[in-house]
C-alpha cells in the first residue's frame, strides 16, 4: 500500500470544513460527518484532539466571534490560517496528480479475489 | 428521561468529571467548548434511543481517559492542579490506557470476557432486584423499620400463623418489651364501597388503633384511629383512606372528612387520610383501613364470637420493639405471657407458641418459601457468575503467563512489583467495569421478561420490579470485588516468576502451581455447569410431566368470576337466594352454556376445612387421614360444568337444600380410606365444629373421581363436597361455561352488576389462567435454571477449550519431539485429551453430588412434579451431554496439536 493522502482523513475533512468559512466546534464536527458520509468517525474527544494538534501546527487558529450570533450558545470560532489553506491546496494538488495517474487505469471487468 | 432539564445537567456534570483526565492547560483552552459540543452531540444521539446512547457514552469515556492521559504525557510534567498524589493518578491513568490498548489488541479475548461476565452479572442483578423488592427493602413510609417486628403463632416451634383475638389482646395488654402491638390481617379483604346506585370493589385492611403509631405513619388529612374506636365490636364505624384512594376516587377533596361512606352496606365516617408515601406494613396493597373492632361488617364475622373465641384464629400482629430490646427478648416475653394466658384459657393447645421476626415487605407467614425460592435462584445465578469469572481468570492467567517475559524484563529494569500488580489488576477491573456497562441493559431486559411471569393475584401487590440504582450498585460492587480477586490471583502468579528462567523463555518451577489453579478453575466450571443444567432439566421435566397430568377436571371454555355475598350484606340463606338469582341471570347471557359455583378455585395451593370429621369405629390412623380432608361447598351443576365424573351414586340436586338431610359427595380417596372394600354411597360420617362435640351426621350420596385439588403434583388427598345451599360460605366462585368461541366475560360481569348492584366482582379470569398459577414457580425456575445452565455449559466448554489450547501451546516443543520420534497423531491426541478428561471427570463427580443436593432440596420444597430430585434420566442424560460437549471443546486443540509439523515447530523454537 502506498500512501494516497498526506493528511489523515479526519484532519483533511476538518480543514475542508473550515475552508468554507469560520465555524464553531459542533458545526465543524457535523460538517465533517456530512462531507465524509459518516465514514470519518468523530466524537468530541477525538475532534478536539485533532483541533489541538492543528492549532499547534498553526494550520487552524481561533477566530473572533461573528457579529450577529445565529446560535444562542456561545462557542469559540475557528478559522483556517493561510498555512492551513496552503496545506489543503497541497492536498488538492496531490490528489489531482493521483487522479491523473489513475485515469490511465482501465476498469477491470472482474475483480480478482 | 422525561425531565428534559435534569438529564443534560447530570450528563454535563459527568462530562466535567471526565474532562479532569486532561491536563489543566488543555482544559483551560478547550473544556468549555468540549462540554458544549458534547452536550449537543448527546442530544443528537439521544433522539436515536438509549441503545445508541450507551455506546456513545462508552466511546466518550474511553476517549477521555485515553486522550487525557496522552495529553498529560505530551505536556510533560503532571500539571494536575490539586497536589493530592498526582503521581498516583498519573500512574493509574497510564495503567488504564495501557490496559485498554492491550485489550484492543486482543479483541476476541476482550469481547468473550465482557460478554460472559456481563451475562453473569445481569442474571445476578435481576435476582438481586427481585430479592430486594420482596425481602430486603422496607415498606415505604415506615419510620425506623428495623424496630418493627412481625408477631405470629408458631406450632411446635415452627411456622408463623394466625392467632386469635383474645390471645392477641392478652399479649398486647401485658407486653413490656414492645412499645406497641397492633393486629392486622394477612391479606386485604375485598369490600364494597358504594356511591349512588352502584358499588365498586376496593380492598380494606383491619388494623388496631395503634397500627399507624407503630409504623410511624403521619396523616395527610384528619387523624388516625383513637384507642376508644377499637374496643367495642361494631360500635364505631370509622375508616382511614390511603392517599391513593383519596386522590383517585375523591379527587383529593378535603370535604371527604365530613362525608359518610357506605362500606358493605354499613355507614362509615372518614376520620383521616394517610400520607402519600404510606401504603401499609407489607406489599399487599389496600385502599382503606378499618379498626379491628369492625371485623363484623368487613369480614362477615359474628363479631362477638371472633373477638372472644380463642378458637377463631384470623389475625396476625406487628409490633415495635422498645429501644434496646431484641426480637429474641420480645419473643421470650410473649411466650411467657402465652403460658400465663393458657392457665385461664385451656383451649389454646400446648403446641402453640409465639414467634417474633423482623418485619419485611412480605408478611412473615409467607416469607420462608419465598426466601427459599429466591435463594435457589440466587445460587443458580451466582454459579453462572462464578463460571464466567473463573473463565476470565483462566484467560487472564494465560495472558499473564504469556507476558511472563515482558514482566520479567520490566522487573529486571526496576519496575516495582506493586506497580505491576496494580497494572495487571487494572486490566481485570476494567474488564469487569465494561461488563457492568453491558450488563445494565441486559438486566433491564431480563427484568422485563421476569415481570411477565408475575401472575394475576386476587388482591393488589405493591411490588416494584425494576433495575434501580441499588441493583446497579450491587452489580458494580460484585464486579469490583470479583475483578480485584480474579485480577490479583493471576497477577500474583505472574509475579512469582524466576527472573532468569523467564527471560530465557522457559517455564519456571512455579508453573506447576499455576497449572493447579487453572485445573481447579476448570473443575469448578464443569461442576457448576453440570449442576445447573441438571437443575434445569428437573424443572423442565416437571413442567412436561405437569402438562401430561390429568387434573381430574376440565378448564375448557370456563371462566371464573368471584363474588362475596357479605359485600351485598347477604349472609347464610340470604346469600343462597342471592347467588341463585345471579346464576339465573347469568344463564340468560348470550353464549353462556352453563353456570356452576363453589367456594374454592382448584390448584391455588390451598384448601378449606369445615370442621372435624367423626367416624364411629374408625381407628386414629384413619381419622387422621380423614381430618386432613379439604372441603368445598358446591352447586349441583359443579361436577358437570367442570367435567368431574361421579363414579358412584349421584351429584347434588336442587332438592339438597336447607332443612333437608345433610348430604355430601366424597372423592375416591376418602371413600377408600373411610370404608375400604365397601360401597361408600349410603354411609354416614359426622361433621363437628370442635374436637369435643359429637357433630351432625352427613350422608354420602355420591363418590367423585379423584382430582388434583391444591397442587398439580400432590399425592392423592381426601376431599369432601357439600351442597352450598346447606352450608353456605360468603365467598363464591362462579364457573361460567360458554359456547365454543362465544366468550363474553364483560357481559357476565355486567349481568352480575345488573342483578345486584351491591355485589362487586372481585376477580374474573379464565379457569385456565387461574389454574396456571400453580405452575408459576416451576416456570420461573425452569426458565432461570435453563438459560443459566445452557450459558454455563457454553462458558465451561469455552474455558476447557482455552485451557487445552493453552496446554497444547505450552507443550508444542514436547509434542514436536514426540512426533519426530515417531508418536502417532492418535497418541498425541490422547495424550492431550487425557488431562482434559481427568478434569471433566472430577468436575462431573462434584457436579453430580451438588445437583443431587439441589434436587433433594427442591423436591422437599415440593417444586417438582412427578419427578424425583435425583431423577436418573436427567442426571445420566445431562452428564453424557456435558461430556460430549466438553470432549469436542478439548478435542479441537488436541487435533490441531496432532497436525503440527514437528520439523517446523522445532525450527521455530
Amino acid at each position: 500500500m502506498t500512501m494516497t493522502q498526506t493528511l489523515k482523513p479526519a484532519v483533511f475533512h476538518i480543514l475542508l470544513a473550515l475552508a468554507e468559512g469560520d465555524s464553531h466546534g459542533y458545526a465543524i464536527m457535523q460538517a465533517v460527518r456530512e462531507q465524509s458520509g459518516g465514514r470519518v468517525p468523530l466524537q468530541t474527544g477525538s475532534f478536539y484532539r485533532h483541533l489541538s494538534t492543528l492549532m499547534a501546527q498553526a494550520l487552524v487558529a481561533e477566530a473572533p466571534a461573528p457579529k450577529q450570533v445565529e446560535d444562542s450558545r456561545r462557542g469559540t470560532h475557528y478559522r483556517l490560517t493561510p498555512r492551513g489553506r496552503q496545506a489543503l491546496e497541497l492536498e488538492r494538488d496531490h490528489l489531482a496528480s493521483v487522479m491523473a495517474a489513475l485515469k490511465h487505469l482501465k476498469p477491470s471487468p472482474r475483480r480478482q479475489g | 428521561m422525561r425531565p428534559g432539564a435534569r438529564t443534560p445537567r447530570l450528563a454535563g456534570a459527568c462530562y466535567d468529571v471526565l474532562l479532569r483526565a486532561y491536563p489543566s492547560s488543555y482544559r483551560a483552552r478547550f473544556a468549555a467548548d468540549m462540554r458544549d459540543t458534547f452536550l449537543r452531540d448527546l442530544s443528537r444521539v439521544r433522539h436515536r434511543g438509549w441503545l445508541a446512547v450507551i455506546p456513545f457514552w462508552i466511546v466518550t469515556i474511553v476517549q477521555a481517559v485515553w486522550f487525557g492521559s496522552a495529553e498529560r504525557h505530551a505536556s510533560g510534567a503532571p500539571v494536575s492542579t490539586p497536589p493530592s498524589s498526582p503521581r498516583f493518578r498519573l500512574t493509574l491513568l497510564s495503567d488504564i490506557r495501557y490496559a485498554f490498548r492491550l485489550l484492543a489488541r486482543s479483541p476476541l479475548f476482550a469481547v468473550t470476557s465482557v460478554v460472559s461476565l456481563s451475562l453473569g452479572l445481569a442474571a445476578a442483578t435481576v435476582i438481586f432486584g427481585l430479592a430486594d423488592a420482596l425481602l430486603f427493602k422496607a415498606s415505604p413510609g415506615v419510620h425506623d423499620p428495623s424496630a418493627v417486628v412481625d408477631i405470629g403463632r408458631s406450632t411446635n416451634g415452627s411456622g408463623s400463623d394466625n392467632m386469635s383475638y383474645p390471645v392477641f389482646r392478652h399479649l398486647r395488654d401485658h407486653t413490656t418489651t414492645l412499645a406497641g402491638m397492633s393486629g392486622t390481617t394477612f391479606d386485604p379483604t375485598p369490600v364494597s364501597l358504594a356511591t349512588g346506585e352502584t358499588s365498586e370493589r376496593v380492598f380494606g385492611q383491619l388494623v388496631s388503633a395503634s397500627y399507624f403509631a407503630i409504623l410511624g405513619a403521619q396523616p395527610a388529612l384528619g387523624r388516625f384511629f383513637a384507642a376508644a374506636e377499637d374496643v367495642t365490636p361494631d360500635a364505631r364505624p370509622v375508616v382511614v383512606l390511603t392517599h391513593r384512594l383519596w386522590r383517585e376516587r375523591f379527587q383529593s377533596d378535603p370535604g371527604v372528612l365530613s362525608q359518610p361512606l357506605r362500606i358493605n352496606n354499613t355507614m362509615f365516617t372518614v376520620v383521616g387520610v394517610a400520607g402519600p408515601d404510606f401504603e401499609g406494613a407489607t406489599l399487599f396493597g389496600t385502599d382503606l383501613w378499618i379498626p379491628m373492632s369492625m371485623a363484623g361488617p368487613i369480614r362477615g364475622f359474628d363479631a362477638a364470637t371472633v373477638m372472644e373465641s380463642p378458637r377463631a384464629v384470623w389475625l396476625t400482629a406487628i409490633g415495635r420493639l422498645k429501644p434496646g430490646v431484641s426480637a429474641e427478648a420480645a419473643q421470650t416475653e410473649l411466650n411467657t405471657l402465652l403460658v400465663n394466658f393458657r392457665m385461664t384459657s385451656p383451649q389454646v393447645p400446648d403446641s402453640h407458641g409465639i414467634v417474633v421476626t423482623s418485619s419485611g415487605r412480605l408478611p412473615a407467614m409467607v416469607r420462608l418459601p419465598f426466601q427459599a425460592f429466591i435463594g435457589l435462584l440466587f445460587v443458580l445465578t451466582a454459579g453462572l457468575l462464578a463460571i464466567a469469572c473463573s473463565n476470565v481468570a483462566g484467560m487472564l492467567m494465560a495472558r499473564a503467563t504469556a507476558r511472563r517475559r515482558e514482566i520479567a524484563t520490566r522487573l529486571a529494569i526496576g519496575a516495582t512489583r506493586g506497580h505491576l500488580i496494580a497494572q495487571l489488576t487494572t486490566e481485570s477491573v476494567m474488564l469487569f467495569g465494561l461488563a457492568v456497562l453491558v450488563a445494565a441493559p441486559v438486566a433491564m431486559w431480563l427484568m422485563a421478561l421476569l415481570r411477565a411471569f408475575v401472575p394475576a393475584l386476587p388482591f393488589p401487590v405493591l411490588i416494584d420490579l425494576a433495575i434501580d440504582l441499588r441493583s446497579m450498585g450491587f452489580a458494580g460492587g460484585v464486579a469490583l470485588l470479583t475483578g480485584l480477586i480474579f485480577g490479583l490471583v493471576p497477577a500474583r502468579h505472574a509475579l512469582r516468576t524466576d527472573l532468569a528462567s523467564a527471560l530465557h523463555g522457559q517455564a519456571s518451577t512455579t508453573a506447576r502451581d499455576r497449572q493447579r489453579l487453572r485445573h481447579g478453575l476448570v473443575i469448578v466450571q464443569v461442576a457448576l455447569s453440570l449442576t445447573m443444567v441438571i437443575t434445569a432439566a428437573l424443572f423442565v421435566r416437571s413442567l412436561l410431566a405437569a402438562a401430561s397430568i390429568d387434573p381430574g377436571f376440565s378448564t375448557q371454555r370456563v371462566d371464573v368470576v368471584s363474588v362475596d355475598t357479605t359485600l351485598a350484606r347477604a349472609e347464610g340463606q340470604a346469600g343462597v337466594s342471592l347467588i341463585d338469582r345471579v346464576v339465573a341471570r347469568l344463564q340468560t347471557v348470550g353464549g353462556v352454556e352453563a353456570v356452576a359455583h363453589s367456594k374454592m378455585i382448584p390448584l391455588q395451593g390451598g384448601g378449606m376445612g369445615l370442621g372435624w370429621v367423626r367416624l364411629p369405629g374408625a381407628d386414629d390412623q384413619v381419622l387422621r387421614v380423614l381430618n386432613e380432608s379439604d372441603w368445598d361447598t358446591v352447586s349441583p351443576d359443579y361436577f358437570s360444568v367442570l367435567d368431574m365424573p361421579i363414579v358412584a351414586g349421584r351429584a347434588f340436586t336442587n332438592a339438597d337444600r336447607d332443612g333437608r338431610p345433610l348430604v355430601a359427595v366424597v372423592n375416591e380417596a376418602f371413600a377408600n380410606a373411610a370404608w375400604p372394600g365397601q360401597p361408600a354411597v349410603g354411609q354416614r360420617f359426622w361433621q363437628a365444629d370442635n374436637s369435643k362435640e359429637e357433630g351432625r351426621p352427613i350422608e354420602v350420596v355420591g363418590v367423585a373421581r379423584d382430582a388434583k385439588y391444591r397442587y398439580l403434583g400432590e399425592a392423592p388427598r381426601t376431599f369432601i363436597y357439600v351442597p352450598y345451599a346447606q352450608q353456605p360460605q360468603s365467598g363464591v366462585t362462579l364457573y361460567v361455561k360458554h359456547q365454543p368461541g362465544r366468550r363474553a366475560l364483560a357481559d357476565v360481569r355486567q349481568a352480575v352488576i345488573t342483578e345486584e348492584p351491591g355485589l362487586p366482582v372481585i376477580l374474573s379470569q379464565s379457569l385456565e389462567d387461574a389454574t396456571a398459577l400453580a405452575l408459576v414457580p416451576q416456570k420461573i425456575a425452569a426458565w432461570v435454571a435453563g438459560s443459566v445452565g445452557v450459558l454455563g455449559l457454553f462458558l465451561a466448554a469455552l474455558g476447557l477449550y482455552g485451557l487445552t489450547a493453552f496446554l497444547v501451546a505450552q507443550r508444542t516443543r514436547e509434542i514436536a519431539i514426540r512426533m519426530a520420534l515417531g508418536a502417532t497423531t492418535r497418541q498425541v491426541r490422547s495424550m492431550v485429551l487425557h488431562r482434559a478428561g481427568w478434569l471433566v471427570l472430577v468436575g462431573t463427580v462434584i457436579g453430580l453430588a451438588a445437583a443431587a443436593g439441589i434436587g433433594t432440596l427442591v423436591e422437599s420444597m415440593s417444586l417438582l412434579i412427578e419427578i424425583q430430585g435425583t431423577d436418573p434420566l436427567s442426571f445420566v442424560g445431562l452428564s453424557a451431554l456435558l461430556a460430549a460437549v466438553l470432549f469436542v471443546a478439548s478435542d479441537l486443540p488436541a487435533r490441531r496439536a496432532a497436525r503440527t509439523d514437528p520439523a517446523l515447530t522445532l525450527k521455530a523454537e
